[in-house]
């Protein structure tokens, strides 16, 4: 049982590995980062590609060293402990399993490392191919070149848990399978971790894949941590712009609006602000979600729709056009009919306030109390 | 989001699971002459320039055929002759010493420099590169090393001299002219590019995998390197066995064959009967070396397993 503690990580690459046609990479990939994993916890770690993701894993696996800071295992201080002594097993995206080796070879390959006895590498291999479900033991018999992407993905997982590690990372591990299979492995990665109650760290760029494995989610950027907590906490309470429009599908429209007197104008368009919006004066952008408007309302600003996407599936449809010249996408009924304006108004208490320059929330309508 | 409106208000599902209406899968006679337009050109030359000269050497080979006067078939007396002739017994052995010392020299110790190079500072490994891809003309750097090697006022004789060994006699020395003739082509690690581009294609997971199982450094390149590296090493097996069993413009223009036949490989060899103008006799060589070279090829692809778990 492993709770992980990193403390001010910098970790910055040798520029001359990173030579680039406009010249050196500068940025750091991770910028002082304070991060805490709790022991048993499913933390996801979420955001675009090289935003310094990746790299927070290595330096936690032990296979990047912090150019400074603490990693701290349960106490421990683990900064400079070779990754094989931190009791990690870290799944790939590529599966990385060895390739002259069959399923079986590939499991005891721990056990060959560190000599321990047959005995115990039988065991432990019995156990595993229990745990991960009745047909994996025909997948020991076979070299990874004949698996499917999903059954290396399995042999990944398996050759992990077969050793009984500490800390589980796994590095965008179903992103290389087909969406119906991703689906599956997904559950399956989540029905496993349940079962451990293994400490985890679960990188990938896609948010859905963030919200369902992880218990909290960690959003980066350019190596810095946003924001970290719930789903909810990012969708209602996101730190910044950043975080606003980077969880949420459709995104969240974000458009420039002027405040006066508890009154708000958008274009010529104004509306009374409801009172527990307490705002100053002036210019600011109103972030409001799909689900955060009203269709068709008598006191709406027109909205040019570009086209609606229709989800039959969910029994919904995204109207998407612009709301003075923003990017606006909103929920309808499945069966909205098409036309070339319409009318539209933000519902005030669910939208969201940010500064008219730079990324600072003004005003975020919070977690809603469902209960 | 499963699915997608597309105008028409059909779903993507919808349209892929439609039947395409399937076009007959057969050329129009058009497009058929076409296709022999673009083949004959490559065709006729391989004709003419390939499979021409090698029947035409097979048949030559039960001739005796010589610059003028009449062709007679001799039947396998070529052979026989051949096959008696000790220069030729002599011009084997050294080719075959030849093939196999190339082969451990360039051949093996490139995929260990291969290896230890990865581990370098990009920057080193990008400046070793550059030197090995320099465009050198092979004969004109073989008349280089010849000049290297000279004995009086060469560059190797004063590194020799510099490093305080004995000097050396290179190409004159009858016991190590052949290693002399392959010393070169270890510094030009041609192969060794191959394996370095072969081992920058393997992903770093495999190697951060194996580190966190607490692998060492020989386990990696034992598990993972060189399986990798695997079907690269065939394929260069293959044409290094070629290659060498055909070695022909070093020993030619270096040593000459010499001293005495220390150096004359059976290429050489039959060149000179070729220059001696016994055409029936150097084809004949031709067809020994083309048929020991097939065999030893099938044989090696044969006891090599593609797959080794299968």
């Amino acid at each position: 049982m492993t709770q992980i503690e990193l403390r001010n990580i910098v970790k910055q690459y040798d520029s001359q590995d990173q030579v680039t046609l406009t010249g050196y990479k500068g940025e750091p990939a991770l910028n002082r980062i304070n991060l805490t994993i709790n022991d048993g916890e499913t933390l996801s770690v979420v955001g675009p590609s090289g935003c310094g993701k990746s790299t927070l894993l290595k330096v936690i696996a032990g296979l990047e060293y912090p150019n400074s800071g603490q990693v701290i295992y349960s106490g421990h201080d683990f900064t400079e402990i070779k990754p094989q002594d931190r009791g990690v097993g870290m799944v790939f995206q590529d599966y990385a399993l060895y390739p002259t080796r069959k399923g079986r070879g590939n499991l005891s390959y721990f056990f060959e490392v560190h000599q321990r006895t047959e005995e115990e590498e039988q065991a432990r291999i019995k156990a595993t191919a229990d745990l991960m479900g009745v047909d994996f033991d025909l997948l020991l018999g076979q070299i990874p070149d004949t698996l499917s992407g999903g059954q290396k993905q399995r042999v990944a997982i398996a050759r992990c848990i077969v050793r009984d590690p500490n800390i589980f990372l796994m590095d965008e591990p179903i992103v290389n399978l087909d969406a119906k299979l991703r689906e599956r492995t997904r559950i399956e990665i989540k029905k496993l971790l349940r079962q451990f109650g293994i400490t985890t760290i679960y990188v990938t760029h896609d948010q859905q894949e963030a919200i369902f494995m992880g218990d909290r989610i960690v959003v980066m950027r350019k190596g810095n941590i946003e924001q970290v907590g719930t789903f909810d906490d990012l969708y209602y309470s996101p730190a910044n712009l950043f975080v606003a429009q980077f969880i949420g599908t459709p995104p969240i429209a974000v458009i420039p609006a002027v405040i006066e007197n508890g009154q708000i104008a958008i274009e010529t368009t104004r509306w009374m602000l409801p009172p527990d919006i307490a705002l100053p004066n002036g210019a600011v952008r109103v972030g409001v979600r799909p689900e955060g408007w009203r269709l068709d309302t008598d006191d709406g600003i027109s909205m040019a729709v570009r086209h609606i996407e229709r989800i039959p599936t969910e029994r919904a449809a995204f109207v998407i056009g612009a709301v003075a010249g923003a990017h606006t996408s909103i929920v309808a009924p499945v069966d909205y009919p098409m036309r070339e304006v319409t009318r539209v108004t933000p519902d005030w208490e669910q939208a969201l306030f940010f500064e008219a320059e730079g990324e600072t929330v003004l005003h975020t309508p919070g977690v809603p109390d469902l209960f | 989001m499963a699915e997608r409106t597309i105008p028409g208000g059909q779903t993507e599902e919808a349209i892929q699971a439609a039947p395409v209406e399937s076009a007959p899968l057969r050329l129009s006679r058009r497009s058929r002459i076409e296709k022999w337009m673009f083949i004959i050109p490559a065709a006729l030359f391989q004709l003419v320039w390939g499979w021409f000269p090698l029947v035409f050497a097979f048949a030559l080979s039960f001739t005796d055929a010589r610059v003028r006067g009449p062709i007679s078939f001799i039947g396998l007396q070529s052979y026989t002759r051949m096959w008696g002739d000790p220069l030729l017994g002599e011009a084997f052995r050294v080719t075959f010493i030849y093939a196999a010392m190339s082969i451990v020299l360039t051949f093996v110790i490139p995929i260990l420099v291969a290896v230890l190079l990865m581990e370098m500072p990009p920057r080193v490994m990008r400046w070793m590169m550059l030197l090995w891809f320099l465009p050198l003309s092979g004969i004109a750097s073989t008349i280089l090393w010849k000049y290297m090697y000279n004995p009086e006022y060469g560059l190797m004789q004063g590194i020799v001299r510099l490093l305080g060994l004995p000097e050396q006699r290179f190409l004159n020395d009858p016991n190590l002219v052949l290693f002399w003739l392959i010393f070169p082509g270890i510094l030009l690690f041609g192969p060794g590019l191959i394996y370095m581009a072969a081992l920058q294609g393997i992903p770093s997971s495999y190697y951060e995998a194996a580190e966190v199982e607490g692998a060492g450094f020989w386990r990696k390149i034992w598990t993972i390197s060189l399986p990798r590296l695997r079907p690269v090493i065939s394929m260069m097996l293959t044409f290094a066995i070629i290659g060498s069993l055909q070695e022909f413009y070093w020993p030619q223009i270096m040593s000459g064959g010499g001293p005495g036949s220390a150096s004359r490989t059976v290429v050489m060899y039959l060149y000179n009967l070729w220059g001696n103008l016994r055409f029936g006799d150097s084809t004949t060589v031709a067809i020994f070396l083309f048929a020991i070279i097939m065999v030893i090829t099938v044989i090696y692809r044969t006891f090599y397993k593609e797959d080794p778990d299968a």
